[in-house]
């Protein structure tokens, strides 16, 4: 083992730590601060007040009666994609608070189910939202099975497989960490009992699963990009699930465009996809009309509309372009080499990854 | 710590709360950006956990538990911004750069030596760590408090803090030894 002796520690710690103080940056610091608090609603400082003043027995209570209530109204109006539920056996630290929404977010047990059929249509290969954590494999298997060692999903019986995802690029480099990875999380199915993980599925501050357009927008652009040193590379930040709609822009041609493999190219010359907030009546009358982009929609890699707005249903296939509104999973790109990224300039740049189809679980 | 704009922010005195602030926030800033490394998520995590202390006011029992108190919640600020950077790819730093990072830490030390050796190892290794153990190895390191005191922040007894200091830089050591990549 190495040798550490406090000095270094000292000296490592005080380096990240910045040295001492930067005044002004405090004061900006304490500003913004302020301005949050204003923006805070004073009622709900109150209302918290007054909640914490009444009786432990009487909240949970008063929690049980609303959860009662809720279930009255909302249980006989179920259908369609099944509502958000939080597990309901010991999954270590999945979020048990989501807030329900449409995306379909499995409980372990319906996992356990699904993955069990992981084999055959309807399951095989689909993309699914879980609830649940994946924990790495165990330390001792580690040396003998590097690289593709299978991480596991947490109080899984029988055990489900999590494996990193096949396709390799420049979006899936995921690896277990050792501490795991807390649900809800997003994954493929790929098999009996085996998944392969597409990443954890980013929850808003309102514990929804699912972003509206223009939140993922805001999102995107608060994500830190300090850690990223190359100001052209491309990189992406964590994945999100997108209520939108996928609308197909006008193609832009380039007379000599050259090939390449970078994820970049897929922002240039083509068939530009767009996704547009719910609220938008047609995308495409506006991306034929407009002189600049809204800065609430997002921009999206060439080509996501033929890849993925028709989903599985071809019910529900457009045939003349029209936008189609569904869960998408998408990646933002937080830096890219911008002379390369054609109508990037205002709002959110992402990658669609996959729609996700409601499944019926067994 | 001011007793009394303790209890005045208690009872939801926003000037009070304000004037914490300002006294409390180097030092609140100074272990996020130990904790996470970089200047951007040690001010969200610094904005979030004062906005966060300021609507748990209501459950500070024992306002002379304030800095422990606050020390939690800093910590669970900067275990959500861990949370949700986790997805971000981490570009490998080149030669260039790197030595670029070593550069400045070796500028910035009062031990040049001892930095310049490590910076990038002992990052990697530290960031391996949980963030509670970053916190104590913070507190006890970079802040040079004494083990009374770091008890007493984190609300623990003076031999929890000597036998988790141990732990926990076994745990940096173990870090320094896993290869990197």
């Amino acid at each position: 083992m190495k040798e550490l002796d406090e000095a270094t520690i000292r000296a490592n710690l005080r380096r990240r730590a910045g040295g001492g103080p930067d005044p002004a940056r405090l004061d900006h610091l304490s500003l913004l601060i302020a301005r949050r608090l204003q923006q805070d609603p004073a009622q709900s400082w109150s209302f918290r007040r007054l909640v914490l003043a009444v009786p432990l027995q009487l909240r949970v209570g008063l929690a049980a009666a609303v959860v009662l209530a809720v279930s009255l109204v909302a249980v006989p109006l179920a259908g369609g994609p099944r509502a958000s539920v939080p597990p309901t056996t010991a999954v270590s630290t999945a979020a048990s608070t989501l807030v329900p929404s449409a995306v379909q977010v499995l409980s372990l047990a319906e996992l356990q189910r699904v993955a069990a059929l992981g084999d055959r249509e309807p399951y095989a290969h689909q993309v699914v939202v879980a609830n649940v954590d994946v924990v790495p494999p165990p330390a001792e298997a580690i040396p003998g099975c590097i690289p593709g060692c299978p991480g596991s999903v947490a109080a899984s019986s029988p055990r489900i497989s999590v494996y990193k995802p096949a396709a390799d690029d420049d979006i899936l480099r995921w690896t277990i960490p050792d501490q795991g990875v807390a649900g809800p999380v997003i994954v493929r199915i790929r098999g009996v009992n085996s998944l392969e993980l597409v990443g954890a599925a980013t929850v808003d501050p309102d514990h929804s699963v699912a972003w509206s357009v223009p939140s993922f927008v805001r999102a995107a652009d608060e994500l830190p990009r300090t850690m990223e040193l190359r100001s052209n590379q491309f990189s992406v930040g964590p994945a999100f699930v997108v209520d939108g709609k996928l609308a197909l822009g006008p193609g832009i041609f380039c007379a000599f465009q050259t090939q390449s493999t970078d994820r970049i190219a897929e922002f240039a010359c083509g068939a530009v996809g767009w996704l547009a907030p719910t609220e938008v009546a047609d995308p495409s009358a506006i991306i034929d009309g407009w002189s600049t982009r809204p800065a609430d929609w997002a921009r999206l890699q060439n080509g996501s509309y033929q890849n993925y707005a028709h989903g599985d249903d071809s019910s529900a296939s457009p045939s003349d372009g029209a936008a189609v509104r569904g869960f998408y999973v998408v990646f933002p790109v937080l830096k890219y080499n911008a002379s390369m990224c054609f109508q990037c300039d205002a709002g959110a740049v992402g990658i669609v990854y996959a729609r996700l189809e409601p499944i019926a679980t067994p | 710590m001011n007793r009394e704009l303790v209890e005045a922010a208690r009872r939801g005195d926003r000037d009070a709360f304000e004037a914490l602030v300002r006294g409390e926030v180097a030092g609140v800033y100074r272990t996020a950006l130990a904790i996470l490394g970089n200047a951007a998520d040690a001010e969200e995590a610094t904005q979030d956990a004062f906005l966060g202390a300021w609507r748990g006011f209501p459950s500070l029992r024992d306002p002379e538990r304030f800095d422990a108190w606050l020390g939690r919640i800093v910590v669970n600020a900067c275990r959500m911004t861990l949370r949700r950077r986790r997805g971000v790819r981490e570009i490998a730093l080149d030669a260039d750069v790197a030595a670029a990072v070593v550069e400045r830490a070796t500028e910035a030390s009062a031990d040049p030596a001892a930095i310049a050796i490590d910076a990038l190892t002992f990052d990697r290794a530290f960031e391996s760590l949980s963030v509670d153990e970053r916190q104590l190895l913070t507190l006890a390191y970079a802040d040079d408090r004494p083990l009374e005191e770091v008890g007493r922040l984190l609300d623990i007894a003076v031999g929890t803090v000597k036998s988790r200091l141990s732990r926990a830089r076994a745990a940096l050591a173990r870090g320094l030894e896993r290869p990197t990549g």
